[in-house]
């Protein structure tokens, strides 16, 4: 489903290699944890998958396609497949809970009808049915992470991309976004989550585990 | 709360755009109402020098007064040689009884002046209008040499004073638009950057979630768009209002000249105009703006 193919990130002129001949294949169904340490590489790796950035040399595949050489244009839809989570949640602060999640489908073009039928569903989904007029700043940080991953998966996608979802979160808080992820692979998505928590792996049955450090990839 | 259709999207993002920074939609309208009402008077301005030329062009720019001895059949016959020329758009005859007529029209209220006037003291005349200034002299001192002419009389100083005068506006008015041009163009573009520096975080998400470059851009034109519409609007009311304390002015000067028969329509299709290229102009910089920042 998604294959990195010698892939190699070279930053400030050549002096920093932040992705060093990575490759490496990931099946569909598959629940992945990328760990390695803090600018390891992770976040780099899983950017190129949604073309935030290109790799200086090698290729990405997902599916058919060749993720580095697709037109501009292109871009928008491959986003509406691979969803992504973030460290720092990226939610509008001033927009409700249902608004932010709303918000990744009215500016796809999706009709009332659907969004209203999605957002609702999603948000029970993910445990904050009933905190669907909230703001962001009256939610625990856990919360946040959960409103993100709501909005990560309006668009049903075949792949989602976690990067450090737990960095802010308490232990507790953090089992349960992991425990979340799951459950979402059980659905039937291909999850791929970066960490620099190692105990974290321990939570998460029947997981793939792939280690960077300094650019470089290897399995677990 | 009803969820709105596409365009209603947009458009409700135009409006958190122009609500969340409602001092920099004031500072953008305010600069394109002057560089729009700059543009217009300088549409006026010389809507008006080319009306007032084109009276007097159109008036009879030379007079020739003959002499006693030439007769009525020979300043008939110079009349018709001259209506032969492509330059000459009309020549108008006044005879010594027409030019008693016109003393006594234009002296009905001075008795004394009109007692011993008679056609034998005030010369026939032949009234020539040209299509073009330029080739006023030369009719002029044609006639100066012939025989049967005591005197020519034309407007040289007054319709070359006016043609200067013209072209000054003109030259002037468009220099002075491109600078206001230039600098409405800069505030505006530093505006849309900032605007969009205030809802980068809504931009990132958008591209994030897949909303394709254009749902990004063009709540920015229609902030262009609302933008141009109100200053556009502002700067023709003014105008509007203003044009009759021009028509006074020019009254003063051209009292015969009637600048603005239908001061609305003249209103309405200076808000076209500026509206049209404005909203352009404006457009093309949000254009550049948005593009310059998706482009990151």
């Amino acid at each position: 489903m998604i294959t990195y193919d010698n892939v190699t990130k070279i930053y400030q002129g050549g002096d920093v290699r932040a992705v060093e001949d990575v490759s490496v294949k990931i099946e569909e169904g598959e629940f992945v944890f990328l760990i390695g340490p803090s600018g390891a590489g992770k976040t780099t790796l899983l950017r190129f998958l949604i073309r935030e950035d290109r790799p200086t040399s090698g290729d990405i595949w997902y599916k058919e396609e060749n993720v580095v050489k697709i037109p501009a244009h292109k871009i928008p839809q491959l986003r509406r497949r691979i969803g992504m989570v973030f460290q720092d949640f990226k939610l509008l602060q001033q927009q409700t809970v249902e608004e932010n999640v709303s918000f990744a489908l009215e500016v796809t073009g999706k009709n009332s009808k659907e969004i209203k039928e999605v957002v609702p569903y999603l948000l029970e989904k993910v445990g904050l049915s009933d905190r669907m007029g909230a703001y962001p700043r009256e939610l625990s940080t856990g919360e946040q992470q959960r409103v993100a991953i709501a909005r990560a998966l309006v668009h049903e996608p075949e792949v989602l991309l976690a990067d450090e979802p737990t960095g802010n979160l308490d232990y507790d808080n953090a089992k349960q976004i992991v425990e979340l992820l799951r459950q979402i692979n059980d659905w039937g998505t291909t999850v791929i989550m970066a960490t620099h928590d190692e105990g974290l792996i321990k939570k998460a049955k029947k997981a793939r585990v792939l280690k960077l450090e300094d650019g470089r990839l290897e399995e677990k | 709360m009803e969820k709105l259709s596409g365009f209603g999207r947009v458009f409700k993002y135009t409006l958190q755009h122009i609500s969340r920074n409602i001092v920099q939609a004031l500072l953008i309208v305010a600069v394109l109402t002057i560089t729009f009402l700059a543009a217009e008077l300088f549409v006026v301005a010389g809507l008006a020098s080319t009306k007032i030329l084109t009276y007097f062009e159109n008036q009879p720019q030379v007079t020739v007064f003959f002499k006693d001895e030439a007769q009525p059949d020979q300043i008939l016959q110079i009349k018709k040689e001259l209506e032969k020329n492509g330059y000459i758009s009309n020549v108008s005859y006044v005879s010594k009884e027409q030019a008693v007529e016109i003393y006594r029209s234009l002296h009905a209220d001075e008795p004394e002046l009109l007692e011993f006037v008679t056609p034998d003291i005030l010369p026939a005349s032949l009234e020539i209008s040209v299509n073009d200034v330029g080739f006023l002299s030369g009719v002029a001192d044609e006639f100066e040499s012939n025989q049967f002419v005591e005197k020519v009389v034309y407007q040289r100083d007054l319709v070359n004073e006016l043609t200067r005068w013209t072209d000054a506006i003109r030259k002037m008015g468009i220099g002075f638009l491109a600078v206001m041009a230039f600098v409405s163009l800069v505030v505006i573009a530093l505006v849309v950057s900032n605007n969009i520096r205030d809802f980068s975080k809504e931009i990132e998400v958008m591209k994030l979630v897949g909303a394709n470059d254009w749902y990004i851009r063009l709540p920015f034109f229609f902030d262009s768009l609302i933008y141009s519409v109100f200053a556009a609007t502002i700067a023709s009311v003014i105008m509007y209002f203003a044009m009759p304390y021009i028509q006074d002015f020019t009254d003063q000067l051209f009292p015969s000249v009637q600048l603005f028969s239908t001061p609305l329509t003249l209103s309405y299709s200076l808000w076209w105009g500026v509206f049209a290229v404005g909203s352009v102009l404006v457009t093309l910089i949000s254009y550049v703006s948005v593009w310059r920042y998706l482009k990151k």
